[in-house]
């Protein structure tokens, strides 16, 4: 990423755990998590989120089970191999952007569009 | 920043859910009919076997309906799976006992679905969703002359040969001809 697209990266939300970006000239988003930095688009990141909600939190924490999930986007090249921790601090950034999206969605709506 | 939920799809993720869910129903009623036309053929009614398979097709048209409807609008439409579809039934009137039950719970379904876009002021899907409604009422009207028959013509006898016979015969005419 060139140096001017970083500057002008808005970010949407962000907690201790990470953050997402928005790029308004690409419309991608970065996501910057648990070391790492993935680049998705609207739809992907919109699976993620699925994906992290359809986790079995309670089984993670089974004896039997390794305590790590996977995670694994088709279409997306990267994938996630996170702990219980992880997967709850994912949950919340995701949850977080989603909201500030509707929200922002909302706000459009209310002073642009509606006026 | 620019409105992205909006920017991709029309549909809210609530809508978008119940329409994917809705296709995999209306998928459902089309294994289904198509399971009625299967024993209707096996055990010799031929009328009720080709109403059956029509039937099935009719559905199988409404689920690609939404389909393309939920793509349209920006959204993800799901390609459902079906399984555990009746096989066996235990006879000619419960198989249409069964037709009727299955039309109700397909329009209970659409209001639930219409009441969800009031609330969220959806009226573009609202819109969209009328030509179900429209299409609900010869749904229903169908199964429920077809269970007619049986009190009609009384199952006695060769009852059930005149019932076959007289399925082939239903129409809709909304009151407009008759
Ligand atoms: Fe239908
Ligand atoms: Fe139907």
């Amino acid at each position: 990423m060139n140096q001017l697209a970083e500057i002008n990266q808005i970010e949407v939300f962000s907690t201790n755990f990470g953050s997402i970006s928005h790029c308004p000239r690409t419309d991608l988003l970065t996501l910057k998590f648990s070391g790492k930095t993935v680049t998705y688009k609207y739809p992907c990141l919109q699976r993620l989120n699925k994906v992290i909600n359809q986790v079995d939190l309670a089984k993670m924490t089974d004896a039997s089970h390794s305590g790590l999930e996977i995670i694994f986007l088709c279409g997306a090249e990267d994938c996630f191999v996170l702990d219980i921790h992880e997967i709850l601090g994912l949950k919340d950034l995701l949850h977080g952007t989603f909201t500030m999206f509707n929200l922002n969605s909302t706000i459009k709506d209310c002073l642009q569009r509606l006026i | 920043m620019k409105d992205l939920v909006r920017h991709k799809s029309l549909l809210s993720t609530e809508i978008e859910s119940s329409l994917n869910q809705q296709i995999k129903k209306e998928a459902h009623s089309s294994s289904l009919y198509l399971a009625m036309a299967s024993w209707c053929d096996r055990n010799g009614f031929d009328c009720s076997a080709q109403y059956f398979y029509d039937q099935s097709e009719e559905e199988r048209k409404h689920q690609m309906k939404l389909f393309h409807y939920v793509l349209d609008m920006g959204g993800t439409a799901i390609s459902p799976d079906i399984n555990n579809i009746k096989i066996e039934y235990m006879s000619f009137r419960e198989v249409f006992e069964d037709a009727l039950e299955q039309e109700i719970a397909i329009t209970q379904s659409f209001k639930n679905i219409a009441a969800k876009c009031h609330k969220e002021q959806d009226f573009v899907t609202l819109e969209f969703l009328n030509w179900f409604f429209k299409e609900q009422r010869e749904e229903e009207f169908k199964a429920r002359r077809a269970l007619e028959l049986f009190d009609l013509i009384g199952e006695a006898g060769t009852g059930r040969w005149e019932i076959d016979r007289h399925i082939a015969k239903i129409k809709y005419s909304e009151g407009e001809e008759a």
